[in-house]
């Protein structure tokens, strides 16, 4: 399918406007169905974290009416303060599918809610390869725009965040992103405030729906800034930055979450500024043409910058008085890498939030990541205004991606773009079928070729003007064509394996491969969470770590405290403390939150890395920001330096909370064999193989519930005793009447199928 | 103390200890607090972890310095540096340098004991803050808030440099107006910043990666394993290979076709389609080997 572009002569310049429908309908085509890999392997759900909560507000606002949703006080997350969800959220992706869904509604196509979630992030893929497609075309021609659309389509650095499932901001905002771009470069190209205002329009569809909006409010301004360093200032340039800048603030200030932010605060400063710029050069160019005198001249010149100093000034004397807010951390964080680290654990602690290896890159983008600086020296050779948008992006995004692994997202399709133009450049010169006289020995051309090497790739300017001359062999047509064909077969088949293989798991629910071949499901998540919500009452309150918060949410419907959102760092802080406390510590604290259930991520058995005790440390490090003398990570550590939690465990980490809750009864499991935790791949002390060791007895919380594959460990908090002892004087209690052979200790509650775990093979 | 706070200085609000007034600044009756380093700061000393560690502690001797200007207020602060008090680390009995020691005042209401409370020097990411809160918890009554030093004569470098730049450029702009202006030399360093971003530099800067690993044979490994971790030399190499291929596919695009020599160009063309698919073939087999289960190979280096 994606080579069909490949066979338009593109030197025809014109493709015909029914083939080149058909085209983008494939590709459109191959773009949704080579995101359909999860819900063809397991079923049509909404993946990983985020997507949950979005997914919870959708219905919401289906549910309620607009205004109501702006208003939305959800006080069943971070429990007991609650959160002001509408005033806290970009609402542009909830908005879209409660669009879709009324629409498909008074169509007479009752749709299930979910299905529109969980499709809308491939059907906005199909749309992002079109206006990739419209994008490239303006900067080089229609089969660049074709191949262009085909890469973004399947390119993995794109699919990566937009799979069916995938129901999050990205989705969406991919499409607004570039569709931006596109009208930003129509406008300028034109001088026309009518596309002026709809890139407005769209950069307000973006505000609403991401907050990676700063990307463009940045990268507009940046583009102008140079094009009149570059002495390229024009009256299409103002007209187009001064109505996208207007009314794109303006209507960005609509959503009520940005509110006044984008005159407050120093990431929109530079867009201001340059909109101030372009007001005072686009005056002076004015006062220029109808002055006649020279000192007239000078003194436009020494008034422009003498106001250009003013304001500067003005800007950061605001800034140090307060009045507008210095970068956020999370915006500073990408220039100064380090300082998120210190300054932000929770940032730091995200594993999105890494910066790149390179692997990574090639990994997204294959063959394009080297087509794509080829593809940047191309827009070199003509440098147009366009082109010095895309080179600009590209060294923006780039960088942005090397810092922040997720951020590849915003490179991957100037990446295409860049690729693309590079690759159908070559085509342009292979396909020519126009074969050159053969004009050997002309004194001519031995003048030319001596001239050649000076006029190397380096001087850019002298290659362009020596005419092509075309190719003579068709066994050159044979070569490179074939070979460049072959490439892009094979980046077809990359990026098919690499979907099929890293990016479709919805990561709800795990697949493993049993040692005959076929595929297990492992649904641990779900089992969990419907435990929750059918066994536990309607207002329990549930403390996990904040990873699972907006999952509990979605799945199980039960109050949490603390989410995926992050706002408030103490009280993600509070759980740390609890989960890393001694119990005694602990037991308090989840007194005082109410906390009815705890809920701990345990891979141990089946070896599932991402499981909280391997992020237990950003726990002890987030707790230990707030509480330095009580919690210590280096406690957790052996004198040796190392994370362990075998018999060489630190008292800390042994009596802490999450040590207690992950391993709690684990030993029994493996009988007489040596009890082995398959992600650490270390041994648990367990009492049949060593004596010594003392099974984990739990005091304050008793387990309520553990999944089929020990993925999910549920604890149900003790109430105070009814005596008033302590709960250890109590158990100490209970068990001493046990040895006395009368009481029958009950089962705990939720089956879990001993001894018959499967290994998980990832 | 009050004196000596101003007779001894070493500099504002930081006391310089020697073996004559040591032993007198931390006897018994101490209505005082006194927040001691002991260091060894001389070059000859070779005490890396001293001069790391002696920038945060000034700032915490600043910052309450600056608050409390005229007399301490309670709370003093002293450096004794080897140099100066060779017999008192004799004394001390002390072998390693640098010690951080805190004597919380011995009279008062909640007095403190005699000998000092030891702060554990080792590398926590905020030293100031950890070395704030040690004395908070330590000295009753005591509370630092950090006020940064602006150092204006490292200001006033920069900004003498750039108004001397811009100055001189009236006269120089014709000289590398031509610089400013060559396509080629933005191209360039474009290209450059680009093959350096998209082939893992910021990781290595980020996260300080060695340049090559010693392997359990005792050789050098240049490439590292794993999916997500690298060495410096090996970014290098694949900034060099991307920036070949990237190369040849130019040449492909904009060069051959404007050769006017048929065998020229059947050669040229020629070797750059090899070079392209031998150096996409290294790089499948590097990717390969840091992801052991990736399928896809082209032919030279098709294992």
């Amino acid at each position: 399918m994606i080579v069909l572009p490949l066979s338009i002569p593109p030197s025809a310049g014109q493709t015909l406007p029914l083939l080149r429908t058909v085209i983008l309908l494939t590709i459109a085509g191959a773009a949704i169905s080579s995101r359909l890999f999860s819900v063809a392997r397991f079923e049509s759900i909404i993946h990983e974290f985020d997507p949950w909560f979005n997914f919870r507000a959708t219905k919401y606002l289906v549910s309620h009416d607009f205004y109501s949703f702006l208003d939305w006080f959800d006080d069943r997350t971070w429990y007991p303060l609650g959160r002001v969800t509408g005033g806290t959220l970009y609402p542009g992706l909830m908005v879209t599918s409660a669009l879709i869904y009324h629409s498909l509604k008074a169509l007479t196509l009752p749709v299930d809610i979910r299905n529109v979630c969980v499709m809308l992030a491939p059907v906005f893929s199909g749309l992002t390869a079109y206006v990739t497609y419209l994008f490239t075309t303006e900067l080089k021609s229609d089969s660049a725009g074709l191949l262009a659309a085909a890469f973004i389509g399947i390119a993995p650095g794109y699919i990566s965040r937009s799979v069916a499932g995938s129901y999050d901001n990205e989705a969406i905002a991919i499409f607004l992103l570039m569709l931006t771009f596109y009208l930003w470069i129509k406008a300028l190209k034109l001088g026309s405030s009518f596309w002026g205002a709809l890139t407005a329009l769209f950069y307000f569809y973006m505000v609403a729906a991401w907050g990676g909006y700063v990307f463009i409010t940045n990268i507009i301004p940046l583009h102008a800034l140079v094009l009149i360093v570059m002495g390229r200032y024009s009256n299409r340039l103002y007209v187009a930055y001064s109505s996208w800048y207007s009314l794109g603030t303006l209507a960005s200030m609509q959503i009520p979450f940005v509110g006044f932010l984008p005159i407050r605060s120093s990431e929109h400063m530079g867009a201001l500024g340059v909109f101030g710029l372009l007001q005072l050069v686009g005056f002076s160019q004015y006062v220029r043409a109808r002055l006649p005198s020279r000192q007239f001249k000078v003194l436009v010149t020494v008034a422009t910058v003498g106001l250009l100093a003013l304001g500067a000034f003005a800007v950061v004397g605001l800034t140090f008085a307060g009045v507008i807010a210095p970068w956020t951390g999370r915006f500073y964080s990408l220039w100064d890498t380090g300082y998120a680290k210190i300054h932000i654990p929770i940032i730091a602690s995200v594993s999105e939030h890494q910066p790149t290896a390179w692997p990574s890159f090639f990994f997204d983008t294959h063959m394009l990541i080297w087509l794509f600086p080829a593809g940047v020296y191309l827009l070199f050779q003509q440098l147009r205004d366009e082109h010095v948008f895309v080179i600009i992006y590209a060294i923006l995004g780039s960088y942005f991606a090397g810092v922040m692994v997720r951020l590849m997202l915003t490179l991957t399709p100037v990446v295409c773009i860049c690729g693309a133009v590079a690759l159908s450049t070559i085509f342009d010169q292979y396909t020519n079928l126009a074969t050159p006289e053969s004009t050997r020995e002309d004194s001519q051309d031995v003048k030319d070729t001596k001239e050649e090497p000076s006029s190397s790739l380096l001087n850019i300017n002298a290659l362009t003007r020596t005419p092509v001359i075309g190719i003579f062999s068709p066994w050159s047509r044979v070569v490179v064509m074939g070979s460049f064909l072959v490439y892009l077969y094979m980046f077809v088949q990359h990026c098919t394996w690499v979907t099929s293989n890293a990016y479709s798991s919805p990561s709800v629910v795990l697949a493993s491969q049993l040692p005959d071949g076929s595929t297990h499901i492992i649904d641990d998540f779900r089992e969990a969470y419907y435990w929750l919500r059918k066994n536990t009452p309607e207002d329990a309150k549930i403390m996990s770590w904040w990873d699972y918060g907006y999952q509990i949410g979605g799945m199980a419907d039960r109050t949490t405290l603390v989410d995926n959102n992050t706002w408030n760092n103490t009280h993600i802080a509070t759980v740390g403390k609890a989960m890393s406390s001694r119990e005694e510590v602990s037991y308090p604290i989840l007194r005082k939150h109410d906390v009815d259930y705890i809920l701990v991520i345990f891979g141990g058995l089946i070896g599932y890395s991402g499981d909280d005790m391997n992020k237990f440390l950003w726990m002890v490090r987030i707790a230990e920001g707030i509480w330095p003398d009580e919690v210590q990570e280096r406690n957790f550590f052996t004198p040796r330096g190392e994370y362990r939690v075998d018999e060489q465990a630190t008292p800390t980490m042994r009596n802490s909370m999450m040590y207690k809750m992950s391993y709690y009864r684990f030993p029994d499991l493996f009988g007489r064999q040596e009890a082995r935790d398959r992600v650490r791949n270390q041994r648990i002390p367990s009492p049949v193989t060593d004596s010594s060791a003392a099974p984990i007895q739990l005091n304050t919380v008793q387990e309520a519930f553990t999944s089929e594959n020990w993925i999910v460990r549920i604890y149900k908090v003790k109430d105070l005793d009814i005596f008033g002892r302590d709960h250890a004087a109590a158990m100490a209690f209970e068990e001493g009447k046990k040895k006395g052979g009368r009481t029958i200790r009950a089962p705990p509650s939720g089956g879990h199928a001993k001894g018959k775990a499967r290994v998980l093979r990832v | 103390m009050h004196k000596l706070l101003k007779s001894s200085s070493l500099r504002p609000g930081v006391i310089r200890l020697t073996d004559q007034n040591f032993d007198t600044v931390v006897s018994a009756p101490r209505d005082y607090g006194l927040v001691v380093l002991l260091t060894a700061e001389a070059p000859q000393m070779g005490c890396h972890l001293c001069r790391e560690f002696a920038p945060d502690y000034n700032l915490v001797a600043h910052s309450w310095h600056y608050e409390h200007p005229k007399d301490g207020d309670g709370l003093y602060f002293g450096v004794l540096d080897f140099k100066d008090g060779q017999k008192t680390f004799q004394k001390l009995q002390l072998k390693t340098a640098p010690n951080l020691w805190v004597y919380a005042p011995t009279l008062g209401d909640d007095a403190g004991p005699v000998k000092p409370f030891n702060y554990e020097i080792v590398g926590v990411p905020d030293v100031a803050g950890s070395v704030i809160r040690f004395i908070e918890s330590h000295v009753p009554g005591v509370q630092i808030t950090i006020h940064r030093q602006r150092d204006y004569s490292k200001l006033a470098v920069p900004v003498l440099l750039a108004l001397a730049g811009l100055g001189s450029i009236k006269f120089i702009y014709p000289f590398i107006r031509p610089v400013i202006e060559s396509r080629a030399i933005w191209a360039g360093l474009s290209l450059v910043l680009m093959l350096m971003f998209t082939s893992g530099h910021m990781f290595n800067n980020i996260r300080h990666t060695p340049y090559v690993a010693g392997d359990r044979n005792g050789g050098v490994q240049y490439i590292a394993p794993g999916f997500s971790s690298q060495y410096g030399f090996e970014t290098q190499a694949i900034a060099v290979l991307y920036a070949f291929l990237a190369f040849g596919a130019i040449s492909l695009a904009t060069k051959t076709p404007r050769i006017s020599n048929r065998t020229k160009q059947t050669m040229a063309i020629g070797t750059w389609s090899t070079m392209i698919l031998c150096l996409f073939s290294l790089l499948l087999f590097i990717f390969r080997l840091k992801n052991r289960g990736y399928p896809f190979s082209l032919p030279p280096m098709s294992k």
